[in-house]
């Protein structure tokens, strides 16, 4: 099941491409877009967890966070352009779960709202990945093939990840190099051939051989 | 409405060659005819030294103060005193009553500084003292009669000329909690009834319950300020307790 | 005060005594008394008006003496008239109420400069504010709908979202009282930050980052940490040679943490080096290796640190610079949080 977010933005793109990137990051997305009924979206849609623009048309974010805590703990990310300390202060006393500022870093982003949501609802766990009859273990960090394991080096699991979650499709290196920036891993071009080299030996060594395929020119594939 | 009071940007310093205090830090604001304004901060926050610049006895360093139009920052030192006998009324915490002088010759003086004819005086005197319930004790000396009362004929005095403003420093501040009660009763009636402009410096959330709008000092600046508007007395005591919750609350203050 | 011309000043009220005991002496002498008696007067007169003189002159200079000395002292020296006592004589008074209003005009005008500071810098600050909105929408559309020019885009982006940080944080270093918080932070944390905030500009100039990571925290405020760590990027970037690296890593000096950004690019002329942080310097380097070397990127960071207490210093040899850091650590803050 799809967790769901609510945005409450107002300005009408940044509110469309939230949605897009939340959706095409596997989020049921849904905007508000009448401000004076706000907490009433919120009660219908009963999200998973809440991304609250502070600076709003008729009304402020800090209000409608009050309104929506006094029904639901919901975790809430407030967004904005402001970066006073009062906002901040604010924003903790009134019951928000994080803050992050314009513009996002989407990756930055995704990260918080993953880890409010891991923190919100635990029972969720993190469903393994597979293709292909390779599972992907995330949490032990192991890669299973007929019955047989290998450990991966975090680094080594990263890159996996991003490779399963675009499985059946070309992989460019740098987007790759990209994603794993995003997840504080500063490899470059060559760093990334060397752990993809290091992973398919591992990979060979539990009998998968040509799992990940060099498309000449424009990446890794599946 | 006329404005009667009007601080534009008002500074003051004070100290000597070691060190030099900013008492007030930029004040603005104005007090219109007919209002009753109230002013509360913590000691060393200004109000005492705004109250005597407004009432001229101190001067500002920088900055006008408009009394019914006139800069009185601009008034030579010698028409200054008139000036505030003329337009200015006090009522201090410390009643200020003369004692070798019955309650209605302290009355009567406020008159005669003004040179209102004699034949006059006896005739306001005993109007006002109707007004504020004091009739009773106008034979009387002022070690004779109560803090209240005493308070009360200081009000008399205050007003009985008509000033266009009216200063009161912690009214209350000397008495028991139901002659202050009294006594704010009578200030809130003179306002109501009879149109006097009074601004009030105070302390205590009870007497600034009884005004129609409080502004509050901190540092020198205007923090904040609340109007009673329509809310009842018990409920805009409320929200100046809040404020005041907050204020002391120190550099993380939600505003 | 001037003594010489005091006295000198005291000669026609000399003159005029001198010319009454002259009239007097004539007077008494003429009406037949004895010459020792009005030699006896006179010499009474003159003791009593010299000893005058004199105690008016010494009195006079010990005033205005202290007077001129307190003023010395004062460090906003407009403020007299509010500090000094109100003087004794008439004639004084009047100088004292102009010395007033002098004074009064004075603080009114700066007061009003000062006012119109404030409001131009909540201006741009609001300006800030409500120009972050379009670039969040560009960089958005440009995460979410990749094409072939996507990444050059967001290079631009992140370009145009550093100047408009520069000129917010510019306003506000001038009023840094009310916009920045001490907390504990831990450095790695802000590295991260500032690296993914440069992310696509360090991506496209090849840059290669090594971090040695420590969980040193330090107490700081985050954002202004993060700003300094951009720039102090942004520069490296700027000034990098062929396969540009940057490393990070920390160490302790004392009661010191250090935080180090090591570069090897084009570094700085040793006769440079003194001056990078001064306002609108480009240096030797700057001038011919970047067109947009504004040399406000330094400053700022100097000026930023000088607020926060951060020692900032920088080291450069042929091959590279590097910048430190220096965050105290009070022990005392961890012994008293246990």
């Amino acid at each position: 099941m799809k967790q769901k977010i609510l945005v409450i933005e107002d300005d009408p793109v940044i509110r469309a491409e939230l949605i897009t990137l939340l959706e095409g990051n596997n989020y049921e997305a849904s905007a508000a877009t009448d401000f004076t009924a706000v907490a009433q979206t919120a009660k219908d849609f009963q999200p998973h967890l809440i991304l609250l623009d502070i600076k709003l048309p008729q009304t402020s974010g800090f209000t409608l966070c009050s309104q929506i805590r006094g029904f639901s703990n919901v975790p809430i990310i407030f967004v904005t352009s402001c970066t006073t300390d009062m906002d901040e202060l604010n924003s903790i006393m009134l019951g928000g779960d994080a803050f992050i500022t314009k513009p996002y870093n989407t990756a930055i982003l995704l990260a918080k709202i993953a880890s409010l949501l891991k923190r919100a609802y635990p029972a969720v766990i993190q469903s393994d990945l597979s293709y292909q009859g390779t599972v992907l273990h995330l949490d032990s960090g192991k890669l299973e093939y007929a019955g047989r394991q290998v450990d991966l080096t975090k680094n080594e699991l990263k890159i996996l990840c991003y490779l399963f979650k675009h499985a059946g499709v070309i992989c460019p290196r740098a987007d790759m190099v990209e994603y794993l920036w995003d997840n504080q891993v500063y490899v470059d071009d060559n760093a990334l051939s060397v752990n993809i080299n290091r992973i398919r030996e591992k990979l060979a060594s539990i009998g998968l051989t040509d799992f990940i395929r060099t498309k000449h020119r424009q990446g890794y594939i599946l | 409405m006329n404005e009667i009071l009007k601080l534009d940007h008002i500074q003051k310093f004070y100290g000597n060659q070691v060190n030099i205090t900013k008492a007030i830090n930029d004040i603005s604001f104005s007090v219109g005819e007919g209002e009753f304004v109230g002013i509360m901060g913590a000691s060393g926050s200004g109000k005492t030294t705004l109250l005597n610049c407004i009432s001229t006895i101190d001067t500002v360093s920088a900055g006008h103060i408009y009394l019914d139009g006139t800069d009185v920052t601009e008034i030579r030192e010698k028409a200054l005193a008139r000036f505030r006998r003329e337009n200015l009324g006090f009522v201090f915490q410390d009643f200020n009553l003369l004692d070798t002088l019955t309650v209605s010759e302290n009355i009567a003086l406020a008159l005669t500084i003004n040179n209102v004819p004699a034949e006059q005086i006896d005739g306001k005197v005993r109007e006002m003292a109707g007004t504020l319930g004091i009739t009773d004790i106008l034979d009387k000396y002022p070690y004779q009669v109560s803090g209240g009362q005493k308070q009360r004929c200081a009000c008399a005095r205050a007003i009985i000329n008509r000033p266009r403003l009216i200063l009161a420093d912690e009214p209350t501040g000397a008495l028991d909690s139901h002659s202050s009660q009294m006594l704010l009763s009578t200030m809130q009636s003179i306002n109501e009834q009879l149109g006097a402009t009074i601004l009030m410096v105070t302390h205590d959330a009870f007497s600034a319950s009884y005004a129609g709008r409080i502004l509050f000092l901190r540092d020198g600046i205007i923090f904040t300020e609340v109007l009673k508007g329509r809310d009842s007395r018990k409920v805009f005591f409320e929200k100046i307790l809040d404020v005041l919750t907050m204020m002391g609350g120190g550099q993380t203050d939600v505003c | 005060m001037n003594g010489k011309a005091y006295w000198k000043q005291q000669i026609p009220l000399l003159f005029l005594h001198f010319l009454c005991m002259i009239a007097l002496a004539v007077f008494l002498w003429v009406n037949g008394n004895r010459p020792d008696s009005i030699f006896l007067v006179l010499a009474i007169w003159l003791l009593i008006i010299a000893a005058w003189l004199w105690k008016s002159y010494r009195n006079r200079k010990g005033i205005l003496d202290e007077l001129l000395c307190i003023t010395e002292q004062l460090d906003e020296r407009y403020l007299i008239a509010e500090v000094m006592d109100k003087p004794e004589r008439a004639d004084d008074r009047v100088y004292y109420q102009i010395l007033k209003m002098a004074g009064k005009s004075m603080l009114e005008q700066i007061g009003a400069v000062r006012r119109e500071r404030m409001e131009y810098k909540d201006n741009i600050e609001q300006w800030v504010h409500e120009i972050k909105t379009p670039i969040t929408a560009m960089r958005l559309l440009c995460e979410n709908h990749r094409y072939g020019l996507t990444k050059e885009l967001l290079v631009e982006l992140e370009k145009i979202n550093r100047f408009t940080e520069q000129a917010l944080y510019y306003a506000r270093s001038e009023h840094t009282e009310k916009d920045y918080s001490v907390r504990e932070i831990r450095l790695f944390d802000v590295v991260h930050q500032a690296i993914a905030e440069n992310k696509y500009m360090l991506l496209q100039n090849g840059v290669s980052i090594e971090l040695r990571e420590t969980n040193d925290t330090v107490y700081s405020d985050e954002k202004w940490v993060c700003f300094i760590l951009n720039q102090i990027i942004v520069n490296s970037v700027k000034y990098r040679t062929k396969q540009p690296i940057i490393k990070v890593y920390t160490m302790r000096q004392g009661s010191n943490v250090v935080l180090c950004i090591q570069d090897n690019g084009i570094g700085i002329d040793a006769g440079d080096l003194p001056r990078i942080f001064e306002k609108g310097f480009t240096g030797k380097n700057g001038r011919s290796a970047a067109q947009d070397a504004t040399g406000i990127g330094l400053y700022l960071c100097k000026r930023l640190c000088d607020k926060l207490d951060i020692g900032l210093c920088a080291d450069s040899t042929g091959q590279g610079t590097t910048l430190r850091l220096s965050f105290h650590v009070n022990d005392f803050i961890y012994q008293v949080q246990g």
